[in-house]
């Protein structure tokens, strides 16, 4: 029986890769992240945090003019050496002092922005440019592109009505559709793995014109290979629901549609309620929140997760199993009971 | 071994209210062309959805190739299309019949050439299936369900849409694949395809069996003589004394005598003993059509 899934499998896979619609997701997943990093790799070069975070304020002196002083965390590194870039000489003691007073405050601000400033850096090197990409754009696109694989891959098949061409060939509707989730993870693994091989040669281009010149930055690669099992496993709850919903309605466009749609509503709804101390108690159940507990990467959420704390793993993944025994559960259950009509060409 | 490949016992299906096959109870024998006629709407294609697995009964039973063997496996020496030749339209037409070998784990890429030569397909079948005519698709089709040689085909109006050249074409295709074991059912809604194509027909109307047999068997209580006659008062008089003549009738200018086509020189020697001389005798063989108008009634005007 087994035997007969994993050929089935292969078969899957025979049609699934041979589609133009997993490459243009794949394009897509790889657009995105590539986008975010270019994005922070100029944000870094132009200055970065530190370069972006200045003071401003007004002095008046001794002649009685209004002198207008502003100040970078760049230019606060300079006094630090003792050049101050300013003639307090032309101010009077009690103005003197209201500007120590103004710098003094900013510098403890620039301390934080320097070490965000390293953050942001070390984001654009591997292992963290990976888990930076595997956060930012898998964790939340992701999550979309594969709802819509998902959707697609089963949905079509009522679409060209060629599941009836299919079945009659004795293959077992349980078999069938067991053999598609399974050719659905793989290509999720496949494609989260290409864009993350994406983003880490993007990362060797990057580190080339960094400071410092490494290739490598902190990080563990450990951890980079956990939060990859872990978004699979995120996948999952959301790739039952995609699936149910194509099956549900015969089509890959409503189940993309209402597979999306949840997602985006989910987020939504989960904002407005996050306002009422009732939901708190039972939020850890809403698949947003629970999956983005579950990933636990930085401030990155999925969905509608990212209101109030967060649940924690361990029940976050229970959670999670829940919605994916029931939607899954579902989703075989009706194909294997459903009529099988001819095309409906959507 | 079974003599009947398939066999329903009150196969019914409703959706809703509506009753699509009505206890239908049919029997296909093994080794023949089995004609399933009947109009659009007759449940011809529920009751092979049916016994294809596609379509739940709501009640009664049916048994595939035998009672001995689960319905997977009975499915596993069956090809069959319905409705339309449904494949991957962006796969070229070798690489969907190597999806559908390849998942029912049998056959060699040499059957696969050898399918596409015998359907005429071997030239195209690099391109792509959504660039296939209708015709090309039917062809296709009938490759797919040629596929690990099955001993009975289900054919789902083989030649719809194609145009007289190809449907010609495709019906002696079918006439030489039912020629050997093998067992063909199929359905059509063409009364000539079925007059020529099978050896037995079971005709449709409202999701019931109205009647099943051999064409031949139901066409020869049909068979009728058109005389024209000196005296046509007198010679009905002499022809409805015979206990063989199941009807006569004036219709016109002439008379319809119901009675068997070998036993026309016997009615013109009656005749002639009753001192009634013919002017004319004619043999008229009643189509499936005609017989047809007569059984379903009202809908037999859907029926081509």
């Amino acid at each position: 029986m087994i035997g007969h899934v994993l050929r089935l499998t292969r078969w899957e896979w025979f049609k699934l890769h041979r589609r133009r619609m997993p490459w243009i997701l794949l394009i897509i997943g790889v657009a995105i992240s590539q986008l975010i990093f270019w994005s922070t790799y100029a944000f870094v070069q132009s200055g970065g945090v530190a370069g972006q975070s200045r003071v401003s304020f007004e002095a008046t002196d001794t002649a009685g003019e209004t002198v207008e002083i502003e100040f970078t965390c760049a230019d606060f590194a300079d006094m630090r050496e003792g050049e101050l870039p300013l003639d307090m000489e032309r101010f009077s003691q009690e103005e003197q002092q209201n500007i120590a007073r103004n710098l003094l405050q900013f510098a403890e601000n620039c301390e934080s922005v320097d070490e965000d400033s390293n953050d942001m850096r070390q984001a654009l090197l591997p292992p963290n440019s990976l888990l930076f990409a595997l956060a930012s754009s898998l964790a939340f696109f992701g999550v979309i592109l594969m709802m819509i694989l998902a959707a697609s891959t089963t949905g079509t098949e009522y679409g060209w009505g060629t599941l009836r061409t299919v079945l009659v060939k004795g293959v077992g509707r349980w078999q069938l559709l067991a053999a598609k989730t399974l050719a659905i993870g793989l290509a999720s693994v496949g494609l989260s793995a290409a864009v993350l091989a994406t983003v880490g040669v993007a990362s060797v281009i990057a580190s080339l014109t960094l400071e410092g010149g490494e290739l490598v930055g902190a990080g563990e690669w450990s951890d980079l290979a956990i939060s990859f099992g872990k978004l699979i496993y995120a996948y999952l709850p959301y790739v039952a629901l995609a699936v149910l919903m194509s099956v549900l309605t015969s089509s890959s466009g409503m189940g993309i549609a209402i597979g999306v749609g949840y997602y985006v509503i989910e987020s939504i709804v989960v904002g407005i309620l996050a306002n009422f101390d009732w939901f708190e108690s039972f939020s850890t159940f809403v698949l947003g929140r629970a999956s983005s507990g579950w990933l636990e990467i930085g401030e990155f959420t999925i969905g509608g997760g990212g209101v109030g704390a967060l649940p924690d793993p361990l029940p976050a993944a229970m959670v999670m199993l829940g919605y994916i025994v029931i939607l899954g559960g579902l989703a075989f259950v009706l194909f294997q009971r459903k009529d099988v009509a001819g095309a409906k060409g959507g | 071994m079974n003599d009947f490949v398939i066999q329903t016992n009150a196969l019914t299906k409703r959706y809703g209210h509506i009753l699509a096959v009505d206890q239908l109870s049919l029997e296909v024998p093994r080794g023949r062309i089995f004609g399933l006629l009947g109009p659009n709407g007759s449940g011809k294609t529920t009751t092979i959805g049916m016994l294809l697995g596609l379509v739940r009964p709501t009640s009664g039973s049916f048994s595939l190739l035998g009672s001995g063997t689960s319905h997977a496996e009975a499915l596993h020496r069956v090809g069959a299309i319905v409705e339309q030749p449904y494949f991957y339209p962006y796969l070229s037409g070798r690489r969907n019949l190597a999806y559908f070998q390849g998942i029912s784990g049998r056959g060699s890429p040499k059957e696969l050439d050898d399918l596409l030569e015998q359907v005429g397909l071997a030239d195209r079948a690099g391109d792509r299936f959504q660039t296939y005519s209708l015709g090309m698709k039917q062809r296709l089709g009938l490759a797919y369900t040629l596929l690990g040689d099955p001993e009975l085909l289900i054919l789902d109006e083989p030649t719809n849409g194609m145009d007289p050249a190809g449907m010609a074409e495709v019906r002696d295709l079918i006439r030489s694949l039912g020629s050997s074991d093998r067992t063909v059912l199929l359905s059509s809604h063409l009364l000539n395809e079925v007059e020529q194509i099978c050896d037995s027909v079971a005709i449709l109307s409202k999701g019931k069996v109205i009647a099943q047999g051999a064409v031949g068997d139901l066409l020869h209580p049909q068979e009728q003589v058109r005389l024209r006659t000196s005296e046509d008062a007198k010679a009905v008089e002499v022809l409805a004394a015979l206990d063989w003549v199941e009807d006569v009738r004036i219709e016109g200018e002439a008379l319809i005598v119901t009675a068997p086509h070998d036993r026309t020189s016997e009615l013109s020697e009656a005749l002639g003993r009753a001192g009634v001389y013919i002017s004319e005798i004619t043999p008229l063989q009643v189509s499936l059509e005609q017989y047809f108008l007569e059984v379903t009634g009202d809908v037999a005007g859907e029926i081509q």
